[in-house]
């Protein structure tokens, strides 16, 4: 096989470039195939389902599924607790996605020095986080968040609070303490994507820095931060994609309460389309509503897009 | 470093052998199992029977366990008892797509969320009648089955696991009762009272106990106690039914509710509420409050069975709920209880049948939950016989309180249809609930008013949309002017 | 040059400081950690008692051994093992040479490619257990270690395809073009080239996908419900939160006995992530 791919790639050097070009998108279409395959399978066919079940009044269960149109769309937008959800899973995502991006690069920077002693031990430990169960963080967070718990303790210790606060249990101070905890659980694994995009910058560029005697910081502004910047974008626009579908931790935490202080949209959806009381879950409805924010998602970044390209266009007249 | 990357590939190379290796095993025993419909080589060459059971009963775990050890002595035929306990959502999550890919369990408990009449439509169970032996079901209480709950058109599809009870009685600890110098038997009875006592708790405490710990986190709980606390002030609320049974109208303005929001409301500014109680679900508060932690929790019986076995140091006793006055001017009325049924597509209807009627019928399974303080027993005369102490102690307190109030289906079946169509309100009482007890939410009573009227629009559009299906349905179906709600309703 | 002496000694004072800051950091962020392995050897009224204690007022293993059995620890771990071992496979090898066809070349269609990929990134997908077990179930996998296997390594990827793209269009362009002057193939760059270089990034991949695989839930346990031979742990590990009973020490135990491997794997991956190319850029 290697064979005569090699024979045909001697040909097509020596052959037009034409050819050449088609044969590389021959094998590139062959290279992204098998990832496009799992993607069409699993991702893009339960999404295509999702608008199907978002025009429907479906419960989850019967077999026979009523189209409604767009009745539950409709509905969505009359309801000021879906846009609470909205609002606050955009307050949690820029609330945490800066600090754990910022603070992954810190602990990477400085955990990235070859000659640095332990520094394995220091990159597993505060990896840790990232593995612990979650039901575990959730009972533990509840001792350290609590108003008689470490926190309120320390902060009353160094004179910051007269009267203790309940963190998780407070309108104001919830989504606050879920962001910071949030923080804390996702720096371990920002870290090893920085870490990851630090190896793509060649040593020979530190070197030379600092034989031109930069600094440490001078180099880190001037080499570092700039090489970054390609992967950089990848683990922002991780970041911020990750904490607009935050479930799990929020779920465990507080469960979107106190009085829907941290219900965000898939905690929205999560109750609409799973938890009746009187009336039967409505899968439908809570389709509509991932449609729907997943839809404006990709609109606004579209947005942003056109308007980059603008200003782009723009300062290049 | 070329050595380091030959190594690594090396043990991809290595890893990816073995996965084919594994994989083709795989696939062999996975057609086999296609093939020949049972499990694995294993039970093929012993001829045996697998039964898949599957519900949420995990306090009763091991005595299921034990059940099943004696069913397999007794019926040979099936030589393994796979038996799944799961959170009730997880449960729901499984069971609907085991459902749909027709790999359900042989026997497994109806989920809570769906009406049966659904879900029989649906083809999940099969009717029991033609499964078991004659006269099987004289061994069951009195009004045990219900229409609508456990019977459809007629026919029984599901036995329920207990029989119906209360969730929110009043647990109280004794030992902290008699530090706040206050009489462990005469528990408070009136809002006021229990209010009282709760602070006197917390001051006597001071930090290290508090009157009241809940599993605030989880809202489900409050709406329990909304519903039954505010049916025992003539609410005339139940889990079958949106509004009031006795009015037809959303009561959560009334008197009835408010002044249940008021009590908690007083709770947290008393700060008589652990403070930890935002963030714990329920299992969480009941082991804070069995450590000596709290004077009171609100919870159903199950938590008796929990204590005695793991926290023989606690010395709690039980109270009804407190009422405003002291007087009640209501039952409590609920209804869900679920039960288990059999699969419609099940290959062994029989020995399915056969496990229910040991389940029920033998002499292990229900004197054992009653016994160990698990379960009020559906069979006649169980309890009767075989509760003691707390146990029975709550069972006689909660039977002067509870009634079996009217069931909507059971007069009309089209009100299984309005059901369906309608669509719980945001917020609901239990958000507000938790709000108040909780978050410092003192501006309920617009809350309440909104909740109201938002309710009985929700039933009337649920109404209207059954009505256009063709459903025979009005609003009448909702009310019973002649239920005195202090006694058992005559269907 | 002739303060050299003054420099070591402030950069052993920074050498301390950076120790000191990173030992107080670590703490803050092991301690969950630390108090869930104690909590593995507490009793259930300790638990919660001891609030905050992460050493054991005494040591019991009873929890671990409860974990090991009811989780089917024995059992159920190799099965872990090879679903994930296949999973991380499968994932490495779709999403690199995704990465790397759309990192260094363009060609029609990868446009659309992108926006497919990068947009299905925002979507909320609480709902996608149904198609996807309708589908595994169409395909007549389900109840097999494939169909596990399929199900789990399912999906775009997105973030590792993304991450191996940026890094491969990195890399110089004259790699390649001596590669393929020197008759190296496509596929042949490939895997002699490109991929030794992004170790940094198949290190990331391969925590990355074992986390998810390993703690992954639901999607096994409606795989597997008539063939529970081929569970893996977590669903075995599942057994301790009922609905009414919660084993918090059965938990805790079960949890760190779970991830002990995981740890493992993390502390000899590391390597990959500071190793540097720089070394293969010159060649």
């Amino acid at each position: 096989m290697s064979n005569t791919e090699t024979t045909l790639n001697k040909q097509s050097a020596l052959n037009s470039k034409k050819k050449n070009k088609k044969n590389i998108a021959f094998w590139c279409w062959m290279f992204v195939l098998p990832n496009m395959i799992l993607f069409i399978l699993f991702q893009l066919w339960p999404i295509v389902s999702s608008w199907f079940y978002a025009m429907s009044n479906w419960n989850g269960l019967s077999s026979s599924i009523e189209f409604i149109g767009l009745a539950n769309f409709k509905e969505l937008v009359q309801d000021k607790y879906f846009w609470n959800a909205f609002k606050n899973v955009f307050i949690y995502s820029f609330g945490s996605v800066p600090f754990q991006l910022i603070l992954g690069l810190l602990f990477a920077v400085i955990l990235n020095n070859p000659k640095l002693k332990f520094a394995s031990v220091y990159r597993t430990f505060i990896f840790l986080p990232v593995i612990t169960s979650a039901a575990i963080i959730g009972i533990i967070m509840s001792f350290i968040w609590s108003s008689d718990g470490a926190v309120n303790y320390l902060l009353m210790q160094i004179g910051l609070l007269d009267t203790p606060i309940d963190f998780l249990g407070s309108m104001t101070w919830a989504m606050p303490t879920v962001i910071m905890v949030s923080i804390w659980m996702s720096t371990g694994i920002n870290m090893i994507f920085w870490l990851a995009g630090l190896q793509g910058i060649p040593k020979e560029l530190y070197e030379a820095a600092y034989m031109d005697g930069a600094g440490h910081i001078r180099t880190f502004f001037s080499i570092t931060l700039p090489l970054l910047v390609p992967i950089g974008a990848v683990i922002l626009l991780f970041n911020v994609a990750f904490s607009l579908r935050a479930f799990d931790l929020i779920k465990t935490l507080t469960d979107g309460g106190p009085f829907f202080a941290t219900d965000v949209v898939s905690t929205y959806i999560y109750s609409a389309a799973f938890a009746g009381e009187i009336g039967q879950p409505r899968m439908g409805y809570g389709s509509a509503a991932g449609v729907f924010f997943g839809f404006t998602i990709v609109f606004l970044m579209l947005f942003i897009q056109y308007l980059r390209n603008k200003v782009k266009a723009n300062s290049h007249v | 470093m070329k050595i380091k990357w030959l190594s690594f590939s090396v043990i991809m190379f290595a890893l990816i052998l073995f996965l084919f290796a594994c994989s083709s095993d795989e696939t062999t025993t996975g057609d086999n199992t296609n093939n020949d419909s049972d499990l694995n080589e294993e039970q093929n060459s012993e001829d045996g029977i697998t039964l898949r059971v599957m519900d949420w009963a995990d306090s009763t775990k091991y005595l299921r366990e034990e059940f099943h050890e004696k069913f397999m002595e007794k019926y040979p035929e099936v030589t393994n008892i796979e038996y799944t306990t799961l959170t009730q959502q997880q449960f729901t999550d499984t069971i609907l797509n085991a459902i749909r890919t027709g790999d359900a369990p042989d026997v497994f408990m109806a989920p809570l969320s769906f009406s049966l009449p659904v879900l029989v439509e649906e083809g999940w169970f099969q009717p029991l009648d033609p499964l078991v032996e004659e006269g099987f079901f004289e061994i069951f209480r009195e009004g045990l089955f219900k229409e609508g709950l456990n019977i459809v058109d007629g026919e029984i599809y599901t036995i329920p696991q207990q029989i119906a009870q209360p969730t929110t009685m009043v647990f109280y600890n004794k030992d902290l009762f008699k530090e706040a110098g206050l009489d462990p038997e005469q528990p408070p009875q009136t809002y006021e009272e229990f209010r009282d006592y709760a602070r006197q708790i917390t001051e006597a405490g001071n930090g290290d106990f508090y009157g009241l710990i809940e599993g605030g986190k989880q809202s489900n709980r409050f709406i329990y106690t909304v519903q039954q606390w505010g049916s025992l002030n003539g609410a005339g609320l139940a889990d079958n039914s949106p509004v009031s049974k006795l009015t037809g109208e959303a009561p959560y303005h009334t008197e009835a509710i408010t002044d249940i929001y008021d009590l908690f409301a007083g709770l947290a500014d008393d700060g008589s509420i652990h403070p930890r109680t935002s963030s714990l679900t329920a299992p969480e508060a009941r082991q804070i409050f069995a450590n000596g932690e709290a004077g009171f929790i609100i919870q159903g019986a199950w938590n008796i069975g929990v204590w005695n076995a793991n926290s023989p140091d606690l010395n709690y006793g039980v109270m009804a709920p407190p009422t405003p006055t002291g007087e009640r001017k209501g039952s409590i009325d609920t209804v869900a209880q679920v039960g288990f049924g059999i699969y419609s597509e099940t290959e062994h209807p029989e020995l399915a049948a056969k496990y229910l009627e040991e389940l029920y019928g033998g002499d292990f399974y229900q004197r054992k939950v009653v016994e160990n303080q698990h379960n009020y027993s559906p069979v006649d005369g169980a309890i009767e016989e075989y509760a003691s102490g707390e146990f029975l102690e709550f069972y006689e307190l909660y039977n002067d309180i509870l009634v079996g109030g009217p069931i909507p289906e059971a007069v009309n079946l089209d009100v299984t249809t309005v059901l369906g169509e309608y669509v719980d309100v945001t917020p609901s009482a239990a958000e507000i609930m938790q709000g108040v007890a909780i978050s410092g939410l003192r501006d309920y009573e617009p809350m309440l008013e909104d909740l109201s009227k938002q309710t009985d629009q929700a039933l009337e559009d649920a109404i209207s949309a059954a009505q256009e299906d063709g459903a025979n349905v009005s609003i009448d179906d909702f009310v019973f002017p002649d239920w005195d709600p202090m006694e058992n309703y005559n269907q | 040059m002739n303060n050299s002496l003054s420099v070591s000694r402030f950069s052993s004072i920074s050498r301390l400081v950076t120790h000191i800051f990173l030992i107080g950091i670590c703490f803050i962020w092991m301690y969950p950690f630390l108090w869930m392995v104690a909590s593995s050897f507490k009793s259930d009224a300790e638990f919660f008692e001891n609030g905050l204690s992460i050493i054991p007022s005494s040591f019991n293993f009873s929890n671990i051994t409860r974990a090991w059995e009811t989780a089917n620890f024995s059992q159920y771990f190799l099965n872990t093992l090879i679903i994930t071992a296949s999973v991380v496979l499968i994932v490495l090898i779709s999403t690199s040479a995704c990465g790397y066809a759309l990192g260094r070349f363009s060609f029609p269609g990868k446009k659309v490619i992108y926006v497919l990929l990068v947009s299905s990134m925002f979507i909320p997908l609480e709902f996608s257990i149904i198609p996807i077990v309708a589908l595994i179930n169409a395909l007549g996998l389900s109840n097999t270690m494939i169909g596990v296997i399929l199900a789990e390594s399912g999906g775009g990827h997105v973030m590792l395809v993304l991450m191996f793209a940026g890094f491969f269009s990195q890399i110089p362009k004259e790699m390649e073009e001596s590669a393929t002057m020197d008759g190296c193939g496509f596929i042949r760059t490939f895997i002699h080239v490109m991929l030794p270089l992004s170790k940094p990034i198949i290190g990331s991949t391969i925590i990355m996908q074992v986390i998810f695989t390993w703690n992954s839930f639901l999607i096994p346990l409606i795989l597997t419900l008539s063939n529970p031979s081929i569970r893996p742990l977590s669903v075995g590990l599942y057994a301790f939160q009922g609905e009414n009973i919660v084993d918090w020490t059965g938990i805790a135990a079960g949890a760190t006995i779970s991830v002990l491997p995981v740890i493992i794997i993390f502390f000899f991956l590391q390597k990959y992530f500071v190793e540097g190319i720089s070394g293969a850029v010159k060649g």
